[in-house]
C-alpha cells in the first residue's frame, strides 16, 4: 500500500513538471513562433544552478529555489531581447540561436561539473508518517508546492491581465495589437515566464531524481510529446495532457518495464499525430 | 519556414520551361569561374592523401565527405518544403541494416552497404507516406518525434542491435585509411552529381513549387504527396548509404550518432552554409566541422564554444547562410560591371 501513496505523489509531481515545462514551451511557440530547442537546456541549467547554490554556497533550499527561478526569468528577458528579437521570428535563424544557446549551457555544465549524476540535497530531511505509511517529507512538501503552483499557473493564464494578453496574442496578433497590447512586451513576458517555469520544473526534478547534463534532452522530448498531444495554440489542453502524461510515466512503470511505457507513449503520439495532426485540443 | 504558410502568388516561379531556361542561360555566362574553382578543389582533394596520408587530418576529411553528402541529402528533402528532423534516423536505419548482417551473418561489406542504402530508402518512403499529410511546424515536430521513436526501437532490439552501447565488430572494408578516403571522396562526388541533377530537373522544380505553395502547385497538376515522398526517399537513400559506409569505417554502429543531437547538427551544417543554395551544405560542413577540427583542436573540451560562436555569428549577420552572403556580394559586383558595359541596363 505504501507504493500506492508513493505512486500518487509521483504522478502528481511528474504531471506538474510536465505541465510547467509544456506551458512555458507553448508560450514561446505560440506567441513568438520559436521552436525553443533550448528549453531542455534551461531546465537542466536551473537544476544545476540550484545545486550549486545549495551545495557550494550553502544556501538553504527555500532561498535557493526562488533565487534560481528569478535568475532564469531574468535570463529569459535577456535572451528574448538580445537573441530572439533580432531574428525576427525566422524559423531557421531562431533554430540556430537556440542550438547555440543549448550547446553553450550543456558544455559549460559538462566541463565544470562532469557527467556524473548529482542530486540536490532534500529541502527537508527525514520521513513523515502518513497514516500507517512512511513517506519522505521532501516529497510531501514538493507535492504541496506542486499543487499550489498548478493552481497559481491556472489563475495566471486564465484570470490575470497578463495571461489574457498572452492568450489574445496567441489567438490573433493583429487583433491584439488593435486592442493596444504591445507585442514586444508580451513576447518578453512569455519568454521570461517560460524560462521561469522551466526552472521550477528543473529544481523539482533535481531534488526528486538524479541530475546529469543530459536530462534536458529527455525532458525536451517529453515536452514535445505533450505539446503535440495537446495541440498548438491550446493552453487548456496542456493541463489535461500533462496530467495524462504524468499518470502514464508516474504510474505505469510500477507495473510495466520503462522501455514498454516509452514505446506505448511514443506510439500513442505518432498515431494521434497522423490521425489528428492538430492534437486533442488544437484549433486553427 | 514561417513564410511557407502564406500563399504569395505574386512571387511564384511556376512556369517550368521558360523559367528554368532563363536560369540556365543566366548561370551559363558566369559558369567558368565557378567550374574552375570546383575543378581545382577536386584536384587538390584528390592529391591530398599523398601529403597527409594516415594522419588525423585525413580522418577529419573522410568525416567531412560523409557529412557533406548527408547534409546535402537533408537539403534535398528540404527543397520540397519539408523540414525533416529525422534524417539521423534514416542514416541509422542504413547503418544498422548494414551492421546487423555484417556482424551476425558475416556478409561481405559489398553486399551490406547497398542493402543499408536500399533499406533506408524503403523505410524512408514508407514513413514519409503518412507524414506527407503534415506541413510546416507540424511536420518538423512530427519528424523530430519520429526520429526519437526510430532510435528507441533500434536500441530496444536487445542483443541483435547492441542496445544503447551500439553494435561493435562491424567488418572493415579496407585496412588502409587512404582507400577509405578515396571511397568517401568518390561517393561524395557521385552523390552530389545525382543531387545536382535532381534539383535542376523538372522534378526539382516541382518540389520547389510545392515548397512555395502547395495549393498553387496542386492547381497546376503537381502531385504534392508523390513529390514529397520522392524527396524523402531520395534523401534517405543517400543518408542510408553514407550511414552504412560510415559504420563499416568506424567498425561500430552506435545509436548516439543517429539521435536528435546528431540530426540537429546536420541541419546546422545546412543552415550555416545556406539552405537556399546547392553548395550550402558543403560550405557549412567546412565551416562547422573542418575549421574547428583543423584550427581549434587544442581547445578540446572547449570546442563546442567555438561552434556555438560560429552559429551565433552566422545567425546574426548572414540570414541566408554563407553562400547566401557570397551570392549577394557577387551579384552586386557583377551588376556594377555590367553597368559599366551596357549603360542603363541596371534594374
Amino acid at each position: 500500500m505504501e507504493i500506492a501513496v508513493q505512486t500518487v505523489i509521483n504522478v502528481v509531481l511528474l504531471g506538474v513538471v510536465y505541465i510547467l515545462m509544456g506551458i512555458g514551451f507553448a508560450f514561446i511557440l505560440n506567441l513568438l513562433g520559436i521552436f525553443n530547442l533550448a528549453h531542455g537546456a534551461i531546465f537542466m541549467s536551473a537544476a544545476y544552478g540550484c545545486y550549486l547554490l545549495v551545495v557550494k554556497l550553502g544556501l538553504p533550499g527555500f532561498a535557493a529555489f526562488p533565487v534560481t527561478v528569478l535568475a532564469a526569468a531574468a535570463f529569459g528577458i535577456l535572451v528574448e531581447r538580445f537573441l530572439f528579437r533580432p531574428m525576427k521570428a525566422d524559423f531557421n535563424r531562431t533554430m540556430m540561436v537556440c542550438i547555440a544557446l543549448s550547446t553553450v549551457l550543456v558544455t559549460t555544465f559538462n566541463r565544470f561539473l562532469g557527467t556524473r549524476a548529482l542530486a540536490i540535497p532534500p529541502f527537508l530531511a527525514g520521513t513523515t508518517g502518513l497514516g500507517p505509511y512512511r513517506v519522505q517529507t521532501d516529497r510531501i512538501l514538493a507535492f504541496c508546492i506542486g499543487i499550489v503552483l498548478l493552481v497559481g499557473i491556472i489563475l495566471f493564464v486564465d484570470r490575470s491581465r497578463w495571461g489574457a494578453q498572452m492568450q489574445a496574442v496567441t489567438q490573433n496578433r493583429e487583433g491584439a495589437a488593435l486592442q493596444g497590447i504591445r507585442f514586444s512586451r508580451v513576447a518578453m513576458l512569455a519568454v521570461s515566464v517560460g524560462f521561469g517555469l522551466a526552472a521550477i520544473g528543473g529544481v523539482f526534478m533535481g531534488t526528486l531524481y538524479n541530475l546529469t547534463p543530459f536530462i534536458g534532452d529527455v525532458t525536451l522530448i517529453k515536452v514535445l510529446m505533450l505539446v503535440i498531444l495537446a495541440g498548438l495554440g491550446s493552453f487548456n489542453g496542456i493541463f489535461y495532457v500533462g496530467g495524462l502524461l504524468g499518470l502514464l510515466y508516474g504510474a505505469l512503470p510500477v507495473v510495466l518495464p520503462g522501455a514498454v511505457v516509452d514505446a506505448l507513449a511514443s506510439i500513442l503520439v505518432l498515431a494521434l499525430l497522423l490521425i489528428r495532426p492538430r492534437g486533442f485540443f488544437g484549433h486553427e | 519556414m514561417s513564410d511557407m504558410t502564406e500563399i504569395d502568388t505574386t512571387d511564384i516561379r511556376l512556369v517550368p520551361e521558360s523559367a528554368v531556361g532563363q536560369e540556365v542561360a543566366q548561370t551559363k555566362s558566369r559558369r567558368w569561374p565557378g567550374l574552375s574553382v570546383l575543378g581545382g578543389l577536386v584536384l587538390v582533394l584528390a592529391l591530398l592523401p599523398l601529403g597527409i596520408s594516415g594522419s588525423y587530418y585525413m580522418h577529419v576529411l573522410i568525416l567531412t565527405f560523409f557529412y557533406v553528402v548527408i547534409a546535402s541529402s537533408w537539403r534535398v528533402v528540404s527543397i520540397s518544403g519539408q523540414f525533416n528532423i529525422a534524417i539521423g534516423a534514416f542514416m541509422g536505419i542504413g547503418a544498422y541494416a548494414a551492421a546487423i548482417p555484417s556482424v551476425w551473418l558475416h556478409w561481405s561489406p559489398w553486399v551490406t552497404i547497398p542493402l543499408g542504402a536500399v533499406a533506408a530508402t524503403i523505410v524512408g518512403a514508407l514513413l514519409a507516406y503518412p507524414f506527407a499529410r503534415l506541413r510546416t511546424i507540424y511536420y518538423a515536430m512530427g519528424t523530430l518525434f519520429l526520429g526519437y521513436v526510430v532510435i528507441n526501437l533500434i536500441t530496444a532490439g536487445g542483443k541483435t542491435t547492441g542496445m544503447s552501447t551500439g553494435l561493435g565488430g562491424v567488418e572493415p572494408l579496407f585496412s588502409d585509411r587512404t582507400y577509405y578516403y578515396y571511397l568517401a571522396f568518390g561517393l561524395m562526388l557521385v552523390s552530389l552529381a545525382c543531387m545536382y541533377r535532381l534539383e535542376f530537373s523538372r522534378i526539382g522544380v516541382r518540389m520547389k513549387a510545392i515548397a512555395q505553395s502547395h495549393q498553387v502547385a496542386a492547381s497546376v497538376g503537381i502531385g504534392e504527396r508523390r513529390n514529397r515522398i520522392l524527396a524523402v526517399a531520395f534523401g534517405s537513400f543517400f543518408a542510408g548509404l553514407m550511414g552504412a559506409v560510415y559504420c563499416h569505417y568506424q567498425g561500430v554502429a552506435s545509436p548516439n550518432s543517429y539521435g536528435l543531437g546528431a540530426t540537429l547538427w546536420i541541419i546546422m551544417y545546412v543552415l550555416v552554409g545556406g539552405i537556399n543554395s546547392f553548395w550550402g551544405p558543403a560550405v557549412g560542413v567546412g565551416m562547422l566541422l573542418v575549421i574547428p577540427e583543423f584550427f581549434f583542436r587544442d581547445l578540446k573540451g572547449n570546442l563546442p564554444y567555438v561552434t556555438a560562436a560560429i552559429l551565433l555569428i552566422i545567425a546574426f549577420t548572414m540570414p541566408e547562410g554563407i553562400v547566401g552572403l557570397l551570392k549577394a556580394i557577387t551579384d552586386r559586383v557583377s551588376r556594377r560591371f555590367r553597368r559599366g558595359e551596357v549603360s542603363g541596363d541596371a534594374p
